[in-house]
């Protein structure tokens, strides 16, 4: 498999250690289902770069990763936001770690935080979303 | 002719003047008021309401009970002898003014009523008859990178099974138990129903 899909898969399978927390899906892009029971997970590739350059034949790709919470809003603006804050702490200290396993090569990661609640614009405006960036540096070897 | 609504308080009044176009006393002073087949007649003082406000100056105030076409007539004899007719216009309600539109036979026009429920945001909720669903508007919005999808329902709501309107952000349940909340309330143009934007509660889809 491709080493931005063991990225993803490696992803998912940590937040799958949330206990009670909600189902992780990786797709092509960040975007939710109808069929989507909520809240939801999308771990989905963002940007494949490639970052550094290196003597005898080595470069650093750079892998960036979005993450995407999104669960019910529906206009309740108090009662869940603790839960809410809760879920996205913990998905950023299990994600916050240099090491993902069964990645071998990577040599930086970089955790970008979006905003903790954004409404979708529209109005379609009954989701709270909330997203993170990961980017990792995986070193590799060129062909030639 | 005026117009006026079923509850409203009208003040019917007169003055009486003589040739010399001095305010005087008739006397005796009478007020017949008829709607439809009924007749009232009023007379001063006797009859309780009847107002003698200054020389030559009397009225009534007449709460509207009934509609139809209502006229009424001031009468003054003795050293007044006069009469003084008017009329208007009573309707049935502000809310339907148009009789002929009503729950009563919506489904001759709308075949696809339903009963909702309305949660309003102090909490309470109020069973609505015979509303009706408008086709709904599948929409795609985004926020950050992720894409999310909703509808935005319309409902038409009788004011006659809501005669407050809901407020922005109440919840309108559905025979399914799907919510949706409500974003726009205007009131129609023949003031009969409250047409209402909403959108489906995360999830709920189509």
């Amino acid at each position: 498999m491709s080493v931005f899909y063991d990225i993803l898969y490696a992803i998912k399978t940590r937040l799958q250690t949330i206990s009670q927390g909600p189902p992780v899906h990786v797709r092509k892009r960040a975007i939710i289902l109808e069929s989507d029971s909520l809240p939801v997970i999308v771990v989905s590739p963002a940007s494949e770069v490639i970052g550094l350059d290196t003597f005898k034949k080595m470069a650093g790709i750079d892998y960036t990763v979005q993450v995407t919470l999104v669960q019910a809003g529906n206009r309740i603006y108090e009662s869940d936001t603790q839960d809410w804050l809760q879920l996205r702490e913990t998905v950023r200290r299990l994600l916050y770690q240099p090491e993902l396993t069964g990645i071998s090569d990577v040599i930086a990661m970089e955790l970008d935080m979006q905003p903790a609640f954004e409404s979708v614009v529209g109005a379609t405006s009954n989701y709270d979303i909330s997203g993170m960036t990961i980017t990792y540096r995986v070193l590799e070897e060129r062909i030639t | 002719m005026a117009t006026y609504y079923v509850g409203d308080t009208v003040r019917l009044a007169v003055a009486f003047r003589n040739p010399a176009n001095a305010l005087v006393d008739p006397s005796s002073v009478t007020l017949s008021i008829s709607i439809g087949n009924s007749t009232t007649v009023l007379v001063y003082p006797a009859s309780a309401g009847m107002t003698r406000t200054s020389t030559g100056n009397y009225s009534y105030n007449l709460t509207l009970t009934t509609p139809g076409e209502l006229t009424y007539t001031w009468a003054g004899t003795g050293a007044v002898a006069a009469n003084r007719t008017g009329g208007f216009d009573v309707l049935s309600a502000r809310t339907s003014p148009a009789s002929f539109w009503s729950p009563a036979n919506d489904h001759l026009v709308f075949d696809s009523l339903e009963t909702l429920v309305l949660t309003r945001l102090d909490g309470s909720s109020q069973t609505l008859l015979r509303c009706l669903r408008l086709p709904a508007n599948l929409q795609i919005g985004e926020a950050g990178a992720m894409r999310a999808y909703g509808t935005q329902t319309d409902w038409n709501i009788w004011i006659q099974e809501c005669p407050t309107a809901p407020e922005i952000n109440a919840k309108l349940t559905d025979a399914y138990g799907k919510n949706y909340r409500i974003d726009e309330v205007v009131q129609s143009v023949v003031l009969n129903m409250w047409e209402i934007k909403s959108t489906a509660d995360a999830g709920v889809g189509l």
